[in-house]
């Protein structure tokens, strides 16, 4: 199954260093195939070195793509994680 | 093929495999594997990858629990990035496809996502991640092949180096015979490295920008140094055009110099010019006398402390100075006494301060160390009665300065003569005017020296207020700044008052755009990088002294830098077409 979602981001820092190791730990937990999109260019959600490269700082729009099992359940989390600013403020 | 540009500082060609220097210096190899090695070598990968975690995990675990709190979550982002599956993977995938090793296929990807940062358009965002991946890649480095303390580029063949940035003791220690040519990444045309490579005559070409990350050592390049150009991977006929403009380049430069060899440097009416030459070595003096050297104005000792762990013994300062004393036979020489601190200074253990161009420096340096101070000085009073020996002190801002290494000079000269040895009693004493407040004080100072030599890099730079390394404010760095060539004038004024030499050596004497200024103000004394003597001498023997100072008096009625230095290119083409 394929789910797909878009998210803003809404952290100061963007998808840094650390918002990026989160999110990744997090799309690792699921058993999807999970990809993050900006302007066309996708990377692996579960890599937070290539989520760093896309440079996607706050208020950047991003599209979330699972593909699997638990693709529905892992683009919740992920959005969740993106929308709670990851616990920054 | 691709070109890239950016600024020539120091001209000529220089064809090569590139030489990619890495700060740290670590020694990527390029290496391609066999077959049978693949495999160790992503063995070899993953470890280093688990080493360099455990490593930060080990750091982090040291840190004192409070502090770990704040900075742990930052360590443990760079541990997973260090485990990061799809990274590995990739460098993994690299190493088979290519056969390279583990550490340039490291390397490599890791610099491709640095320019997809850098290329991103969100600078702020990426200039911090850009550092974080550049930790990333130095610590899985360090673990593949260890880094290096060494320091200093060192090359086992020719090659073209190719550094985000070096600094000027790294740019001294460079090996000239292998050195081909320099391409830093960083700078402008009066940057430290800039003027190295202009008095190694080393082809040179700065503000490169990014250029290191999409080089790698042992790609071809061409640098073209007076286009200020750097050609990768070039195709056959560019390789060929350019072999042919080197050749032809190093033929009219040695042509130029034979030319004008044996004619001195007098204006069309006949007003004498000494021109100097500045050295790092005494090694460089032969080079400095086929260009048509007189002598040498500047001999900059650094290199002394750089090569003998900081505290160079009599017996090695000795050593230099009969050699470069040997080589000039009569010619003088004006050695300039220890000149280290601020960019220059020594890792000797202290404490880095927070603003070292304002911090102890040169002679404030020695004054702390007197027992160091007076090694030179014994060595340089010596070797005086060998030669036409003088000796210069950098960085003199007041009088009191000069009273005090007059004091410092007799109680060495009294030692010398209490063991009957010769006291250097004819040794002409000089200091350097490169501080603002010297130059101004230069009628006062003037009296009670011998000579005045003028730095002008530093007496810039001091006076603008500008660090002439940091490219934001580069611009501002202008040697035709009215306030520069009033100081100027004041300090050759002051000399010719008191019957006291003046020259300068720092880079604005060797730049044909201000030799016209520089004589119709009154100087007579020029102290350059070796390769500028040719040009500088055919500049003078096409000038009179009075058109000369027609310029000067000109050059000082402007009230801005920008459009005095429109005035002076204009007139130094008029006198000699050919100038760039």
């Amino acid at each position: 199954m394929i789910a797909e979602k878009q998210v803003v981001i809404v952290n100061t820092l963007g998808l840094h260093v650390r918002p990026s190791t989160q999110f990744a730990e997090i799309a690792t937990r699921f058993s999807s195939a999970v990809s993050v999109i900006k302007d066309g260019q996708a990377v692996n959600a579960k890599s937070s070195i290539d989520l760093l490269t896309l440079a996607a700082v706050a208020g950047t729009r991003l599209t979330l793509r699972a593909d699997g099992e638990d693709a529905g359940r892992a683009l919740e989390a992920l959005t969740r994680l993106i929308e709670t600013g990851f616990g920054e403020e | 093929m691709e070109i890239r540009r950016g600024i020539g500082v120091s001209s000529g060609y220089a064809i090569g495999e590139a030489y990619v220097f890495d700060r740290e210096n670590f020694r990527v190899s390029r290496r391609t594997l066999a077959p049978a090695e693949i495999e160790g070598e992503i063995r070899r990968l993953q470890k280093a990858s688990e080493e360099a975690a455990a490593e930060i995990r080990a750091q982090m675990d040291a840190l004192p629990e409070r502090i770990r709190e704040v900075a742990g979550s930052i360590l443990e982002a760079q541990i997973r990035m260090l485990q990061d599956k799809t990274l590995l993977e990739e460098i993994g995938s690299e190493i088979r496809r290519n056969s390279h090793t583990a550490d340039f296929s490291a390397s490599r990807t890791l610099k491709r996502k640095v320019k997809v940062l850098e290329e991103s358009g969100a600078a702020a965002f990426a200039e911090r991640a850009v550092n974080e991946l550049g930790a990333i890649e130095k610590s899985l480095l360090r673990h593949l092949v260890g880094s290096k303390k060494a320091g200093a580029p060192s090359l086992k063949s020719a090659a073209v180096i190719i550094a985000h940035d070096l600094s000027p003791s790294q740019t001294l220690r460079l090996d000239r015979k292998n050195t081909l040519g320099l391409v830093i990444e960083v700078g402008g045309p009066t940057s430290h490295t800039a003027i190295v490579a202009r008095s190694l005559g080393i082809p040179a070409v700065v503000g490169a920008a990014g250029i290191s990350v999409d080089v790698s050592s042992g790609d071809m390049v061409i640098l073209d140094g007076v286009e200020g150009k750097v050609i990768l991977n070039p195709d056959e006929a560019t390789l060929k055009r350019y072999q042919a403009m080197e050749r032809n380049f190093v033929l009219l430069e040695r042509q130029r110099a034979r030319e004008l060899h044996d004619l001195p440097a007098v204006t069309r009416d006949g007003t004498r010019i000494q021109i100097l030459a500045n050295i790092e070595s005494p090694e460089e003096i032969p080079v400095a006398l086929d260009m048509g050297a007189e002598g040498v104005g500047l001999y900059r000792t650094e290199f002394l402390y750089l090569d003998n762990n900081f505290e160079p013994t009599e017996k090695e300062h000795l050593e230099a100075y009969r050699r470069a004393i040997e080589l000039l036979g009569k010619r003088k020489i004006v050695i300039r006494t220890m000149d280290l601190g601020a960019d220059k200074m020594p890792l000797d253990g202290s404490p880095p301060e927070d603003n070292p161009f304002l911090g102890t420096r040169a002679i404030r340096l020695c004054f702390e160390r007197p027992e160091m101070f007076k090694a030179q000085l014994r060595s340089i009073l010596r070797v005086t009665s060998l030669g036409q020996v003088g000796m210069m002190v950098p960085m003199i801002s007041s009088l009191s300065e000069v009273r005090k290494v007059k004091e410092i000079l007799e109680e060495v000269r009294a030692e010398l003569r209490s063991h009957e040895e010769p006291a250097g009693d004819s040794m002409e004493l000089g200091i350097m005017i490169e501080v603002p407040s010297a130059a101004v004080m230069a009628d006062i100072l003037a009296a009670h020296v011998d000579f005045l030599s003028v730095g002008t890099n530093d007496l810039i730079g001091y006076s603008v207020a500008v660090d002439r390394k940091n490219e934001r404010v580069a611009a501002l760095y202008q040697p035709g700044h009215p306030a520069i060539l009033r100081l100027l004038k004041q300090v050759i004024d002051a000399g010719q008052k008191h019957g006291k030499p003046v020259s300068v050596c720092g880079e604005m004497s060797g730049d044909l755009v201000y030799t016209l200024l520089l004589v119709g103000l009154g100087l007579r004394t020029f102290s350059v990088a070796p390769p500028a003597i040719p040009d500088l001498k055919k500049l003078i023997r096409s000038v009179s002294l009075e058109e000369a100072q027609a310029v000067a008096a000109r050059a000082l009625l402007f009230d801005e830098a920008e459009p005095v230095l429109e005035y002076l290119k204009a007139q130094t083409r008029r006198f000699l077409p050919d100038s760039p």
